[in-house]
Parts: C-alpha cells; sequence; structure tokens
C-alpha cells in the first residue's frame, strides 16, 4: 500500500490584488476596498509514494512545491482533490497524522531560537511521547550520524547554518516517524554538511524504512539520493519516473565530440545519426548526436574509426541538469 | 488530547488509558514550563530590566493611588490600604499575565515570517500548544519577576491581607487568577485568530490594548466607571480577567458574591473555550503560510 496518495490535489489561494497600480493613490484605494484574486498554486497534482521511497519533488521556484507539502503535513486544507498520508487525512487528523511525520524546512526553522537544542529535544520527547530508553538510543544515533554533540547544549540563535540545519534534521527524526518530509534541506550549505545530510537520510531510510519526500534545487541530492523524480511546474504535474526514465524521456540523444588529426573534406555522414556537424573552422572537431536507444554507442565509434583519422573522441551523456534546465525554460506540460 | 488518537477501550482499560492521558499532559505541562524558563531567562540583560521595569510600574501605580486616596478618601469603596493593594496586584498580575503578548502576539509573529508551520507539525492542538506555552512562560515570571517584585512591593508599601482570610480568601484569590489565566488566554488567542485573518497584528494590537487597559481593570477599578461604561464593562468577559480576582482579594467582591463571581468566571471561561475552538476552526481553512 502506498504511504502517499495525492489525487487531483488543487490548492488555490485568495491574494491580496497588488496589480491595481502603485503610488499613494493606490495605496488609499486598497486600503477602503481590496482587490483580492484566486491563485492556483496546486492545480490537479496526483501522485504517489511507496514505503521506503525517497522520492525528488522538483520544480522551478514558484511552482507549488512547498504548498504540496504543507497540504501533506495537514497544515493547508485543499481546495480540492483527495491526499491520504498513512491512510489518514492530514487536514482532519492532523494531530493523529503528526506523530507519524517529520518535517524540515530549509529555510525555517522549527527550534525554540532561544533555547538550547538539548532542552528543545526534551520538550520534544515529551510531545511525541517517546519511551525514555527509545529517545536515548535514538538520540545516540542522531548525536553520531548527524554530528549534534559539538552544539546539543548550545541555543539555536549561536548555531552556525549547517548546525541549524543538522539539528533542526535530528529534531524530525526524534519519534521515528514513517514520513520525512525534507523541503529544500541543503539549502545555503557548504559540501561538506550537505554529504552528511544525504549520508544521514539514506542511512535512515536503510535502517528504519522511513520513506522521504524532498524538494531540492541540488542536482547532486537528486542524483545520490532520488529513486524516483516528480516535476511539477506552475502547479501541475509535468513528469514522474526514475532518473533513467527522465533522461531517456527529455534528452534520448548523446553527443559524441571527435578530434581529427587531419581535416576532412566534403560532406560527412554517420549511418543512423541525427546530426554530423563541423564544430570549428578548420574542421577539425565534429560532433556526432545520435538516438542512444537506436543507435549503440560502440556502433558510432567503430564506423567513426574506420571512416575518419580519429585522434580523439569524447563521449556526452546528458545530466540531470540539462533536462532540468530545458524543463524549466520551456516551462510546458508534456502530453 | 492524545487520548483521542487512540482508539477508546471499554471499562478499566480506558480509565488506565484517561489516568495516562493526564499523566501526559502533566508531563508536558512541565516541559513547557522548563521551556519557558529557558526562554524567559535567556538574556541576562533583558531580565533584570525587567525586573526593574516591573518595580517601577509598580511602585508609580501604588503611589498614584495612595496620594488620590489621600486627598478624597470617601471615593473610594474600599481602605487605602485596600486600594495600594489593589493597585501592586494589578501591577503584578499584570506582569504574570503579559497580556499584552499572549497567543495573538505569538500568532502574529509566526504569520509574519511564516514560521507557523513548525508549530502545525507538533501532535497537540494549537490552541493548547500556545496555552502550555504561555502558562510555562507565566509560571517562570511568576518566579523570577513577580516573587521579588512583590516583596519590594510588601515591603515599601505594605499589603493588606486577602479578604475573607489567608486560607479562604487567599484560595478564592488564586483560584479566580487561575481562571484568569485562562479567559485571557481565550480572548488573546481570539484576537489572534483576526491576526491571522487580518495579516496584520499593529492594527489587532493596538484596539486589543485599549479594550484591556478599559475594560479588564487592571488600571482603573471599575467602581470609579459611569454607570454607562460600566454597563458595558459587565456584559463583557474582559473583567473577569483582572477586577475579578482583584476585588475577590481586597474585599470589594464579599461573601456571597466571591463564589457568584467565580462562578460567572467560570461560565465565560466554557464559552471562550467553545468560541476558540471554533474559531481555531474556521481560521484553520483560510490559513496561508507567508514566504514559500
Amino acid at each position: 500500500m502506498s504511504l502517499i496518495d495525492v489525487q487531483d490535489l488543487t490548492k488555490t489561494f485568495k491574494v491580496r490584488q497588488h496589480s491595481a497600480g502603485t503610488g499613494t493613490g493606490a495605496v488609499l484605494r486598497r486600503l477602503l476596498r481590496p482587490g483580492w484574486e484566486l491563485r492556483e498554486a496546486v492545480s490537479h497534482v496526483s501522485f504517489t509514494l511507496d514505503e521506503g521511497e525517497i522520492v525528488g519533488y522538483l520544480g522551478p521556484n514558484g511552482a507549488g512545491k512547498s504548498t504540496t507539502i504543507k497540504c501533506l503535513c495537514g497544515i493547508l486544507v485543499p481546495t480540492s482533490g483527495s491526499v491520504r498520508v498513512a491512510g489518514l487525512d492530514p487536514f482532519r487528523q492532523r494531530v493523529a497524522l503528526a506523530g507519524r511525520l517529520g518535517a524540515v524546512f530549509g529555510q525555517k526553522t522549527t527550534l525554540w531560537w532561544d533555547v538550547p537544542v538539548a532542552e528543545t529535544y526534551q520538550l520534544l520527547r515529551e510531545i511525541y511521547e517517546v519511551p525514555q530508553p527509545r529517545y536515548q538510543e535514538t538520540l545516540a544515533l542522531l548525536t553520531e550520524t548527524l554530528g549534534l554533540g559539538e552544539f546539543l547544549h548550545l541555543p539555536v540563535r549561536q548555531l552556525s547554518l549547517g548546525q541549524r540545519v543538522r539539528a533542526d534534521l535530528g529534531a524530525a527524526f526524534l519519534h521515528r516517524p514513517r514520513l520525512l518530509l525534507l523541503d529544500e534541506p541543503t539549502i545555503g550549505l557548504d559540501v561538506a554538511v550537505k554529504a552528511r545530510l544525504r549520508q544521514f537520510v539514506k542511512q535512515m531510510r536503510d535502517l528504519t524504512g522511513v520513506t522521504v519526500l524532498l524538494t531540492t534545487h541540488d542536482l547532486r541530492d537528486i542524483e545520490l539520493l532520488c529513486d524516483r523524480l516528480i516535476i511539477i511546474d506552475h502547479g501541475r504535474l509535468l513528469f514522474e519516473g526514475s532518473i533513467e526514465e527522465t533522461i531517456a524521456r527529455y534528452a534520448p540523444d548523446s553527443t559524441i565530440l571527435v578530434e581529427l588529426a587531419a581535416p576532412v573534406n566534403g560532406p560527412l555522414s554517420v549511418p543512423g545519426a541525427r546530426e554530423v556537424a563541423r564544430d570549428d573552422p578548420d574542421g577539425l572537431k565534429l560532433r556526432i548526436r545520435f538516438r542512444r536507444a537506436e543507435l549503440p554507442v560502440t556502433e558510432v565509434t567503430a564506423y567513426l574509426m574506420r571512416h575518419y583519422p580519429v585522434r580523439d573522441f569524447r563521449l556526452q551523456e546528458p545530466q540531470v541538469e540539462d533536462i532540468l534546465r530545458q524543463l524549466y525554460q520551456q516551462r510546458t506540460s508534456v502530453p | 488530547m492524545s487520548a483521542a488518537v487512540r482508539p477508546a477501550p471499554d471499562g478499566p482499560a480506558s480509565a488506565q488509558a484517561a489516568w495516562r492521558s493526564a499523566l501526559h499532559h502533566l508531563a508536558l505541562l512541565r516541559a513547557f514550563s522548563r521551556q519557558g524558563l529557558q526562554v524567559r531567562l535567556a538574556y541576562r540583560s533583558e531580565f533584570w530590566m525587567h525586573l526593574l521595569n516591573t518595580i517601577v510600574k509598580m511602585a508609580a501605580i501604588a503611589t498614584v493611588w495612595r496620594v488620590l486616596y489621600h486627598q478624597s478618601p470617601g471615593a473610594f469603596p474600599i481602605g487605602r490600604r485596600q486600594m495600594v493593594t489593589y493597585a501592586i496586584l494589578a501591577a503584578l498580575s499584570s506582569e504574570v499575565l503579559t497580556w499584552w503578548e499572549g497567543p495573538h502576539f505569538y500568532l502574529g509573529m509566526r504569520i509574519r515570517l511564516g514560521t507557523l508551520v513548525g508549530d502545525l507539525l507538533r501532535p497537540i492542538s494549537l490552541p493548547y500548544q500556545l496555552f502550555a506555552i504561555r502558562l510555562g512562560e507565566s509560571l517562570a515570571l511568576l518566579a523570577t519577576i513577580t516573587a521579588p517584585a512583590l516583596l519590594i512591593g510588601g515591603l515599601v508599601f505594605g499589603l493588606a491581607p486577602p479578604a475573607g482570610g489567608y486560607l479562604a480568601g487567599g484560595a478564592a484569590f488564586a483560584a479566580s487568577l487561575c481562571l484568569s489565566f485562562v479567559v485571557l488566554h481565550c480572548l488573546n488567542f481570539l484576537a489572534g485568530t483576526v491576526v491571522i485573518l487580518t495579516t496584520s497584528m499593529e492594527g489587532v494590537a493596538t484596539a486589543w490594548h485599549g479594550v484591556m487597559t478599559i475594560l479588564s481593570g487592571w488600571l482603573v477599578p471599575l467602581w470609579f466607571y459611569p454607570g454607562w461604561l460600566r454597563a458595558v464593562a459587565d456584559a463583557l468577559p474582559f473583567r473577569t480577567v483582572f477586577f475579578t480576582p482583584l476585588s475577590i482579594y481586597v474585599g470589594f467582591t464579599h461573601g456571597s458574591g466571591v463564589a457568584w463571581a467565580l462562578a460567572e468566571q467560570l461560565g465565560w471561561t466554557a464559552v471562550l473555550m467553545v468560541a476558540v475552538a471554533g474559531a481555531w476552526r474556521g481560521v484553520r481553512r483560510r490559513l496561508v503560510i507567508q514566504g514559500g
């Protein structure tokens, strides 16, 4: 059974109209008669997550990712559609669900600002009714994997961003949730902290079977962590599938860059390739683009070796980055 | 609240569950109190300034009433010592309850920065969670600010003992003050829901400050009010926050009036708790988290 089941989720916000002009007159008019408009943050989105999956929920800024996550937590009520998490309706059964999920919002801490981390953890232990032995066990595990020891006694306001996010992650995991929602957990963190966070998420999944849904703009997060990607934009679902499927779908072509020992005159051809072109004015560099699925790389390179004075060649595989850039720029829905 | 999560068993098992739930709530309140103490004592300079501020405020109010009493003792329905005591206890209980920065203030800050998410992730209803936080902070203030200030106030101005004796009068005053805390929490939370709907704290806070100052009796005892204003104050719950416990202490409310006053406070508490639950249910549907 899926842990998360989202069907046709739509969330509209009523927002103040700010387009109605600027200047003193407009400000005063708005004071008396505020204009309202409806904005669809999430529109007819459906997806499911199975137990133990780590899924990347991707999309450009303002795509509706955080809104979806807040609907999953039961903080926001869906305008229409249905959301089930662990068999519960998050909005109606928020309190019951809260014990089963943990969430980290990279840009906002949920810890008490002026209070030492250890004190807040104690409070969370009471709130989530974690038995003392289990709490000690989890805390030891978290301290080790997240390196909390050096700052557990410090108030949150004195922590660096990396320490704070680690403390937040620990807080989200103290009660051993079944679902972990991570909203841009690695934003603004240095390489070492990012690596530690990724390792932690993987380790906890393997150890406890926790399901993870994360939003991120970090490509390494996606490549190293995610079993599957869900991509949305303008509140609409663009794509859902594994990284391989995403690449196969959006970047089916590979490119071989060839360096020649001597210029070749006349027309160029490689059977089956989609594009063969000279890459520089001297005619010493070639670019061959072909469908990976239709034409094996070995066939292309073998043909090139036989028919051209090849000095060197390099294979360019498409990257997740290229695909996302392409997707975000086009901003069109997939049929 | 946590009991609602579990399936309700029958017979002795359910009594056991209720007992466990009660223990859990006690542990929770204790934990929040510790947290409140931590929050309140986080900045050393803030603590000392707060203590100083409280003493100055208390001394100023007490002095004003002492002078006024001296000029026209006939205008007061209670004795001079009682009036000064009213002033001191009003200033100090106002400090314990910190009515100007309750849930409405908290919700205002959280809404403005979009950090209400953190509170809504916890497996506790929001009104109850804010109640627990508030209680923790108030207990911390009672111990660290009010107790020393009360000692100084007593030494400098002299305090009248509670009317009706230390035991009965003191108990009635303490019970009334506890109800005040709940009533104030509910009123503040309702103001907070208005803050959520308007996403503007300043407007609500300003109005709130005015209403509490005029109608609660913390600054001016209601017996000085003209008939129509007194009627307005009597019809509203605000006066049960300060005027009810203070007039019990100084003996303005006495005899069977005390029981009535407590019953009335209890009634308001029940009404307001229902109102809070309803308002929160309504407001939750319209919640917007600002800033992504």
